[in-house]
């Protein structure tokens, strides 16, 4: 039994892309190594900070997800903390007790939206150019989302201290 | 002076909770777009007076907004202007 785990972290802007490819070496491997496994690893591209963080003022936001347990996300954390590219990171736990023969993870990438900006109701403007995802139609697209509140908020280690500049 | 201008912001008492009134809008803290509404112009968290929130949704979007801000997603506190 593992649980679902959701690591959102910045990045510094224009790194070159062997460099991005080696944070996502290094950010899946720290997990693997511990037996976890990865759900996504998606750059969400470069974003304004609202304040900047260590003098950077537009960050790449990376999004992974993975299935894991504590100490996975123990060493993802060391991992992102003593790399000098990852300004910072935040984990929160989306689900408890899941076994990864039975979890659909095809299914669990679905429920991804980058800043959770879906294609709404297929209503006005924005006609989902993601094209296609079967049977939705008022699905549970948002159910894998994280429920704070309830079961407390779901284990949230905001980190990297060492920043703080201004503001 | 900032505060009438353009009738930028302008709160009026809700009567029920956006969240209980809409299932379908979940909170996320990644949503910064959807949590902004829900702090002043400065960046910082309407009260629940004002907002209408129900107790348990208001504390949900306080916890929200304060990870988005960890994350750089949404200020600590007003910048510009
Ligand atoms: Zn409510």
């Amino acid at each position: 039994m593992l649980r679902k785990y959701e690591t959102l972290f910045i990045v510094r802007p224009d790194l070159p892309e062997e460099q991005m490819a080696k944070v996502k070496e290094r950010a899946t491997a720290a997990v693997t190594s511990q037996g976890g496994l990865e759900i996504a690893y998606q750059d969400w591209g470069k974003k304004k900070l609202a304040y900047p963080v260590k003098k950077v003022q537009k960050a790449n936001y990376v999004y992974f997800r993975y299935l894991a347990g504590g100490e996975a996300v123990a060493e993802l954390e060391r991992v992102l903390k003593v790399h000098d590219d990852v300004l910072r990171f935040i984990t929160v736990k989306l689900g408890d007790r899941i076994d990864p023969a039975t979890f659909d993870m095809e299914e669990d990438r679905k429920g991804i939206f980058p800043f959770n900006i879906k294609p709404r109701e297929p209503s006005a403007e924005r006609p989902a150019e993601e094209g296609d995802e079967e049977g939705v139609e008022g699905a549970p697209r948002r159910s894998s989302g994280s429920r704070w509140g309830e079961d407390g908020p779901a284990e949230n280690t905001s980190a990297d201290e060492g920043m703080g500049d201004e503001n | 002076m900032s505060t009438g201008g353009g009738g930028k912001k302008f709160f009026f008492r809700r009567k029920v909770c956006t969240f209980c009134a809409d299932k379908g809008v979940a909170l996320d803290y990644k949503d910064y777009a959807l949590l902004r509404r829900f702090t002043t112009d400065r960046g910082r968290i309407i009260p629940r007076r004002i907002s209408g929130c129900c107790a348990k949704h208001q504390r949900a979007l306080t916890n929200a907004i304060k990870m988005a801000r960890a994350i750089a997603l949404l200020p600590f506190q007003a910048a510009e202007d």
